[in-house]
This record gives C-alpha cells, sequence and structure tokens, in this order.
C-alpha cells in the first residue's frame, strides 16, 4: 500500500456559458494531481454540472431527484436494499449534495473496504438503476421537505424564500428540492433521462484523496471510461430580473417573532478580481456565527436583540452543526445577502432599519485600516480550518476545477495581502447597493409589520433590560427614523410558498 | 512540529485499542486534568475545555436554563481581556470558537493555528479564573438567549422532545430542557448575583478536564498549561446540594402535543436506561440494540420508510447520560391515521430483537468500528469524542473501555437487555399532531 494521495481528474471542467465546447475538450486524456498524505480512509468524489439550474421547467426538482435516485435507488448489480446492506459494514454511506449549478456525490471509506468503496462509487456514476418505488419514496421527501419540512424550520424557510425570491423566472428560481406543484408529476423515467443528457464526461470530474493501492485507482479508472463521452447540454444563465428599489416580501407565519433575509444578486464570482475585497468586507460586517461582525455587535452584542447577525459574499450553506460551510456550493451568478435572526416583533422594524443602515454605511465609508487588518488576520487563520481533512481539500480542489475559478486555500492568503481599504471600498461601491435591495421577513406578525414598515413612522427600540449609554441612545434614536423608503411590500402565506 | 509519531491504522477484526491515537494525561495539584491527543494535522489544533456542569445541575427554583445562560456569559471577558479586546485578538487568531451546553456538561471549544497556542491558553486560563460579570453584560447577554429560545419555538421536533423529557420525567432535572422554561429565560437579565455564585460553585479546576488534540504535545504545553491554570483555586470544602432524584416509574405515560400549522404528525417512545457507564454491559448491550434497530439497514427503517410507506424517517437510540434517561424511537409519520400501524410495527421490531442473527450483529458491530475510524480525521472530532466518553467513564482509556464492552455483547445478553428495557412500565409515548387555526 502507498502513503500517498493523488487527484484524478477525469474529463475537464464543465462548460460554463461558453458556447460550443470542441470534440477534443470533453475527450481530454485523464489529468493526474498528486497531494501525498497520511491517512487511514480513501475519499472518493465527483462533481457533476447537472444542478438544479437545469432542471426542465415544469420538472423543477427532477435534477435532486436524478442526483438521489444514483444514490438510493440501486446500481450496477445491487438493488437499494442490497447496496446499502453492502455498504453498512464499513461504518459510512455515499452523500450528495445538490445545488443550483453542480451536484456532489461523496463517499468514504476506511483504506480496509476501498475495493468495494471504489465498485460501489462507480456503480452509482455509471450505472444507476432508478427503481420506481425508491424513486417515488424520494419525490415524496422532496415534497415534504419543499412544504410542511420547511415551515418547520423557519430561518431555513427565509433564507430558501429569499433565493427563490431574487432569481424570480430564473433557472435559480426554485429550490433544488423542486416546487410542490410539480414534484408529484416526476418518475424514475424522468430521472433515468435527465441522468442520460446530463452525466457526461464534459460535466463530470472525479477525485480521490487518501492512501489507496493501484489496484483501486486502476479499477476506478477503468470503471470511469464508462461514463459517456458527450458534451453537457448548453445550460447558459440569464441575467437575474434587475431590483429596482427597496422591496419586502413578509412569509405569514404562526410564530411570534421575525427573521430577515436581504440581498441582491451579485456578478463577482471567485474568478471576478473584486471577489477578495467582497469575501472580506463581509467577513468585517458578519463574519457567520463569529461575533467579530459589525451587525453581531451593533444588533445583538450592543443590544441583545436577537441571537446572532450575519453576512456573506456569496451563497452560504451550513449543514447540521458543522462549523464549516458545506462545499460543492459555487454558483455562476453569486449573490450577496444578510441574515438577521428572529427577533421579537416589536423590535423587527428596528433591528432592520439598524441592519440596513449598518450595511449603508459599510458600503459609504468602507472598513476602517484595522478592520481590513483583523478581517485579513482572521481569514488567513481561518483558511486551514475549513479543510482540515483530506476530504474537504478534495473538494475545494475539484469545486475549483469543476467551476473554473481559483482554489481559494491556494489563492485567497495572498489575494488578501494585496488588498488596502481603498481598494475594498471601491469594490463595495461598485457591486453592493442597499437602496436596490430584496428584505425578505418571516414573521408571525407580517401584516402589521408591513403596515408599520410601509408607513415610514420611527420605530423606537424597546429595551426590556438594558440602559443604553448617550451615544447609543443617540444613535438608537437617529435608527429609529432611519428613511427606510420602501418601494414595495407584500405579505403572503408561508403555506404552499414553494408550490 | 517534530516527533508526531506515525500511526498504524487499526485494520484487526477486533476493537481493542480501537482509540487510534497516543494520549498523554497530566495533573495539576489543584485537581485540574489536562490530555493531550497527538494527531498528524500540521498546525491545526483543538482545545477542549469540558465542564461537569449541564441543565441537570440547575436545581434551584426559577433558574431552569442558567447553565447555558452561563456558557454565554463565559464570553464577555476579564479585566485582563475585556470583551471586545479578547474577541479582537481571537479574530486575528483565525480561530474557530464556540460552546455548547446540555444536561451533563458545558464545553468551550476552539480550533486554531498551532503558532496561537501559546496566547490561547494564556486567555482561556484567565478568563476561568478572572471572569468580569457586569449587570449591563448580563442584561445584554440574556437578550441573547432569549433569542435562542425563540428561534426554537417555531421547530415541532423540539417541542415534542421537550414533551417527552418533562412527561418521562417528573423530579430529576431532565424534567426541564437545557435552554430552560420561558419564565426562567424571561428573569435572567436580574440574574448577575446567581452568576457569581453559579461561577464559584462550578467553574473550578476540579470539575474541568480539558483536551488539547493535533500537531501539539505535552511537553510542547506542559509549562504552559502549569503557569496559566496552577493558580485557578480548586472548589473549597461545602457540602453536596442534593441532586433530585427520580422515583421509578411503574407505569406508561401518554402525552399529546397539537401544532397550530400543516405539519407531519409524529410519535415518540422513550423507554428509561441506565446511565452510561462504559464499563457496565448494559451500556454495550443497549447501544448494539441501536445499531441493530434504528439503523439505515435495519428493520424500523426498512420496514416503515422504505417497504410500507408508513413515515418519512425513523430516529432515535441510546441518550448516553450521567444519570439515568432515554431509549427514543422517533416516527415522522406520512399521515396521522398511519399512527396505529405504525407503533404496532415498533412494538413488533422490539420484539424480534428476542431472536437476532449473528450475522447482522458482526455488521452492526463493524459499521459502528469503522465509523468511529473514518471520523477521526480533524483534532475537533477527536477532542469531542474523547471528552464525551470520558465525561462519563472518567479515565483517557473511556473510548477503548466502551468499544470494549460493546464487543463483547453476544446475542443472548442483548436479547435480556431488550426484555428488560422495553417495558411499558418505563415507557413514555408523546405524539404530535397538527390542528392548524384557520
Amino acid at each position: 500500500m502507498r502513503v500517498l494521495s493523488l487527484l484524478v481528474l477525469v474529463g475537464c471542467a464543465p462548460k460554463i456559458d461558453k458556447g460550443v465546447v470542441p470534440a477534443e475538450r470533453w475527450k481530454a486524456p485523464v489529468a493526474v494531481l498528486e497531494q501525498p498524505v497520511e491517512s487511514p480512509n480513501i475519499y472518493l468524489q465527483a462533481v457533476i454540472a447537472a444542478g438544479s439550474s437545469r432542471d426542465p421547467v415544469g420538472k423543477e426538482g427532477l435534477a435532486a431527484l436524478t442526483a438521489r435516485s444514483m444514490l438510493e435507488a440501486g446500481a450496477g448489480e445491487r438493488d437499494s436494499a442490497t447496496l446499502r446492506d453492502a455498504l453498512f459494514p464499513t461504518g459510512n454511506a455515499p452523500e450528495v449534495v445538490v445545488d443550483r449549478d453542480f451536484v456532489s456525490i461523496r463517499l468514504r471509506c476506511h483504506v480496509d473496504h476501498q475495493a468495494l468503496c471504489a465498485e460501489v462509487f462507480a456503480d452509482i456514476l455509471t450505472q444507476p438503476r432508478f427503481e420506481p418505488a425508491d424513486v417515488a419514496r424520494l419525490r415524496d421527501d422532496a415534497l415534504y421537505a419543499v412544504s410542511e419540512g420547511l415551515l418547520a424550520d423557519e430561518e431555513a424557510l427565509g433564507d430558501a424564500a429569499l433565493q427563490a425570491w431574487l432569481f424570480e423566472s430564473h433557472p435559480y428560481g426554485h429550490p433544488v428540492d423542486g416546487r410542490a406543484g410539480v414534484l408529484p408529476l416526476l418518475d424514475a423515467q424522468a430521472a433515468a433521462a435527465f441522468y442520460a443528457r446530463h452525466y457526461v464526461r464534459e460535466a463530470t470530474l472525479v477525485g480521490i484523496a487518501g492512501t489507496w493501492t493501484p489496484e483501486t485507482l486502476a479499477t476506478l479508472r477503468t470503471r470511469l471510461e464508462a461514463i459517456p463521452i458527450a458534451a453537457s447540454p448548453d445550460n447558459a444563465l440569464m441575467q437575474p430580473v434587475p431590483i429596482e428599489g427597496r422591496a419586502l416580501r413578509a412569509l405569514d407565519t404562526g410564530t411570534p417573532v421575525t427573521g430577515f433575509h436581504f440581498g441582491h444578486p451579485l456578478e463577482v464570482t471567485r474568478d471576478h478580481p473584486d471577489f477578495p475585497a467582497l469575501y472580506l468586507a463581509a467577513s468585517a460586517l458578519g463574519e457567520h456565527r463569529q461575533s467579530s461582525g459589525r451587525l453581531y455587535q451593533a444588533i445583538r452584542h450592543n443590544r441583545g436583540l436577537n441571537y446572532g447577525d450575519y453576512a456573506y459574499a456569496e451563497p452560504f450553506v451550513q449543514r447540521g452543526w458543522a462549523p464549516v460551510p458545506e462545499l460543492g456550493i459555487v454558483r455562476r451568478q453569486p449573490y450577496f445577502s444578510v441574515w438577521i435572526r428572529p427577533v421579537s416583533v416589536d423590535n423587527a422594524p428596528f433591528a432592520l432599519r439598524l441592519a440596513l443602515a449598518e450595511v449603508e454605511r459599510w458600503v459609504s465609508e468602507g472598513l476602517t485600516d484595522d478592520e481590513l487588518d483583523d478581517s485579513r488576520r482572521y481569514l488567513k487563520g481561518h483558511l486551514p480550518l475549513l479543510a482540515q481533512d483530506p476530504g474537504r481539500r478534495l473538494s475545494y480542489a475539484l469545486d475549483a476545477q469543476a467551476s473554473g475559478t481559483p482554489n481559494l486555500l491556494e489563492t485567497l492568503p495572498a489575494a488578501l495581502d494585496a488588498l488596502d481599504a481603498d481598494t475594498v471600498k471601491a469594490a463595495l461601491q461598485r457591486h453592493i447597493h442597499p437602496d436596490r435591495i430584496k428584505i425578505l421577513a418571516v414573521s408571525g406578525e407580517a401584516e402589521a409589520l408591513k403596515k408599520t414598515l410601509l408607513s415610514g413612522d420611527p420605530t423606537p427600540i424597546t429595551y426590556q433590560d438594558v440602559t443604553p449609554d448617550e451615544a447609543q441612545a443617540a444613535r438608537d434614536t437617529e435608527i429609529a427614523a432611519w428613511p427606510l423608503s420602501l418601494d414595495a411590500a407584500t405579505v403572503i402565506g408561508a403555506e404552499g410558498v414553494f408550490r | 512540529m517534530t516527533g508526531i509519531p506515525l500511526i498504524t491504522w487499526i485494520t484487526s477484526a477486533a476493537f481493542a485499542g480501537v482509540f487510534p491515537y497516543p494520549i498523554a494525561s497530566h495533573t495539576l495539584d489543584n485537581g485540574l486534568d489536562v490530555h493531550v491527543v497527538t494527531m498528524p494535522t500540521p498546525g491545526v489544533v483543538a482545545y477542549y475545555t469540558w465542564m461537569d456542569v449541564g441543565s441537570r445541575d440547575e436545581i434551584h427554583e426559577g433558574r431552569t436554563g442558567f447553565a447555558h445562560f452561563f456558557e454565554h456569559l463565559m464570553f464577555l471577558g476579564t479585566p485582563t481581556h475585556p470583551g471586545p479586546a479578547r474577541e479582537r485578538t481571537i479574530q486575528r487568531m483565525g480561530a474557530e470558537e464556540n460552546a455548547w451546553t446540555w444536561y451533563d456538561e458545558t464545553v468551550y471549544h476552539v480550533t486554531l493555528p498551532k503558532t496561537e497556542l501559546e496566547t490561547w491558553i494564556s486567555m482561556e486560563a484567565d478568563r476561568f479564573q478572572n471572569l468580569a460579570l457586569t449587570d449591563d453584560a448580563v442584561r445584554k447577554e440574556a437578550g441573547a438567549v432569549y433569542g435562542e429560545f425563540r428561534k426554537s419555538q417555531a421547530d415541532p421536533d423540539n417541542q415534542l422532545d421537550e414533551l417527552l423529557w418533562a412527561t418521562a420525567f417528573t423530579t430529576h432535572t431532565y424534567t426541564h430542557s437545557t435552554i430552560g422554561y420561558e419564565a426562567d429565560i424571561a428573569v435572567m437579565p436580574t440574574g448577575l448575583d446567581y452568576a457569581r455564585q453559579f461561577f464559584d460553585a462550578h467553574y473550578r479546576p476540579d470539575n474541568a478536564t480539558i483536551i488539547i488534540a493535533g500537531d501539539v504535545t505535552l511537553d510542547a504545553v506542559k509549562p504552559l498549561i502549569d503557569k496559566a491554570y496552577g493558580p485557578w483555586k480548586p472548589s473549597p470544602p461545602r457540602e453536596e446540594e442534593t441532586r433530585p432524584a427520580e422515583p421509578e416509574q411503574t407505569e406508561l405515560r401518554e402525552a399529546k402535543l397539537t401544532w397550530p400549522s400543516p405539519t407531519a404528525a409524529r410519535v415518540t417512545f422513550g423507554w428509561k436506561i441506565p446511565a452510561e457507564d462504559p464499563d457496565a454491559p448494559i451500556t454495550g448491550q443497549l447501544q448494539l440494540i441501536e445499531d441493530v434497530l434504528l439503523s439505515d439497514v435495519g428493520p424500523l427503517q426498512r420496514r416503515l420508510v422504505r417497504e410500507e410507506g408508513l413515515a418519512y424517517a425513523v430516529s432515535g437510540g441510546r441518550y448516553s447520560c450521567v444519570d439515568a434517561c432515554l431509549f427514543t424511537v422517533s416516527l415522522t409519520l406520512k399521515d396521522p391515521s398511519h399512527g396505529p400501524k405504525a407503533e404496532a410495527i415498533v412494538r413488533e421490531e422490539i420484539r424480534k430483537l428476542q431472536q437476532v442473527e449473528p450475522k447482522v450483529l458482526d455488521a452492526a458491530r463493524s459499521h459502528a468500528k469503522y465509523g468511529v475510524l473514518t471520523s477521526l480525521a480533524r483534532p475537533g472530532d477527536v477532542a469531542g469524542l474523547l471528552g464525551w466518553k470520558m465525561r462519563r467513564g472518567r479515565t483517557p482509556d473511556s473510548v477503548d473501555r466502551y468499544y470494549d464492552t460493546y464487543e463483547s455483547v453476544t446475542a443472548e445478553q442483548l436479547a435480556e437487555a431488550a426484555r428488560t428495557t422495553f417495558v411499558d412500565s418505563g415507557l413514555t409515548i408523546v405524539r404530535l399532531v397538527a390542528e392548524p387555526t384557520p
């Protein structure tokens, strides 16, 4: 056995809006990248350009159903139960992440089971069976997830509803799980057809990390030859509908709290020269689950209004209690967003005004030199923590290759070093526009919220138990009357929002 | 760092010595235990401080949720490192810092670049000895806890879980959830004096365990630890307050929750089980029952979710508690009318535990062993597992002791454990149904 890690790249980067690709590119020979590492495991991963933006109109949810069925509706010689039984003693099972542009399929195994895992992984990618009963069950699960399932997690609901609204009438404009109204129409036949069309050589990248035998790698390479030599269907994206002014959409729920998600689409992908500046600036405004950001300090720390307040320069998914973002979430059209966690209904209008005022100040003034240096130090120190195991390092490499963007683990430190306060401010002013923004509220008192915010009347903060100092009291008075200037506001029921 | 041992990855069939990394231990004169796990994770270290205090210790009237609230207060800083300065220093480290509280423990954890370890140790020791509590800060932080409470209220699983524990326990502090009762959260802003008492009572070196994992050795950190934590004063001799004991349950308990908006019906069974003791056969037996009954290939998933399509999801298992607690089975039903049939299947499959085939046990054991072996790549995961098992098993070999016990379970012992555990006299069933208001 070798103690060696290789990154095997089959095919080439999926096409991103670049028109017809010459045949040589999708017939390209296997590229091999070596990364020696000591590990008890092997990590098998595939990234496929087969995300939900490729769902046919009227079949929203098909990409996700296809991907999940590949893992859970039988593959190769095994039906779903036999496949599950075969992997069970390995202590691991394949997992899938479906996003707008890409599907990521991953399988981690102890080296003791590498032959079995390579075989199953190849079966999943090349010989999925799409057993109808399994596909139907997975479809029902998706239907539940986008209806009652989302109602049980109002913060996830708000995030999903904001994304759908930002990308209305756009291939990103529905949850990856699909829409409740059309999911019942999807079946195994549709999934098999989607698979045949999209799981082709040009769309697929495969990687392996950890410690494996030459036989495992040879088997994998041979088996992957079965991925059809074909071009990925064209998937050019239209521009999102431009946002005019500030609009509010309030989802009415039964829970007596109000949370906010607001933002707008961005053109700044990871390969854009302004990406490092926006990435750093968002960290300073509100690093995810950290207390250092301006929003957290203003809303939670100084005023005790809620549990946390964060900002993002690109789509951000966190699974369960994981301290790090999910990978496989790289988009051709990202968006900027702010997340204000649930506030009491009474203080919600104030919290929104405060958050928007902070965003406006962030854009107009930029960062101080100290803030810039603090955030730079944080991001550079934190970067290795985002990829502590070979599996995540492999995912970063595959995401970069698949999307044609830099691997942040490698490029970000130098890019951050090159930033100064003027550069960051200029990037903010080029790309972030707080006056043209969509504000999604999830509220138990949505009608009252809409009325209050539309009226333009001041909305002072009510402190339960805190006495603010003089400076904060003055700022509170200013914020209470801060001009929201809403151009539109609607209330819709939370039930059936993704029908 | 040099001196990282080459790890021999376990490939033998047995569990013996399942924990794959060397552990070096050190106890200070004040009783503080420190364990260092050396791992090949270049440049990265996880640092966990495990306090033996959780909502289980909330024995005073009107103070439910206080252990968790206190966890929040631990981020307020000290005279040497006031809150904002502390936050800034940690930000500039690039550290990933957080904390959590449960029934039996409060855990403060950070993963950070190894180069920052010296600074971290000095700051962390400072806050456990010199926490600055002010009335203003306590009041503001109480608002954040209220926010955390609010965000849990829309989740039916969370609410049903609270109902289960509230029904199953009448006296023991497991009857209330870690977040606490809303009435008690509402008075947290005025809790400064009680917070000081709480700190004095529980935040003592003999009530703490530090676990450091990653690119680090005990030799390298011992002088730093001794210097930083040496002055931490141990608990003064005092009379232990009595923790209310739970009377034995003698009959089936049932409770129902109605939900005001559309959601799937749910049912949860909870049977009383003993506290986790890594050396007690019942611990291994119940864990093996969980791995047979509730795994992805187990009979409940197969029948309820896949074959008969009665449930969206099945979950549950053995809670691992310091005192006697619960073994649960939870079902999210596709239709409320499926309830009786689904509940009957749960009972039927539990009866079948009297005759489990050896190959099923072998597969479950292999699943458990490789599941843990393959998940120990990150320092935080290793420190988390070791801390959890040590809270219950007390010694650094707790992970190995636990898996040794698990490995030795026979089919006959499993059957006996099922017979004595899954009885109606120790069972609580809670059900949730949606009754949307028009």
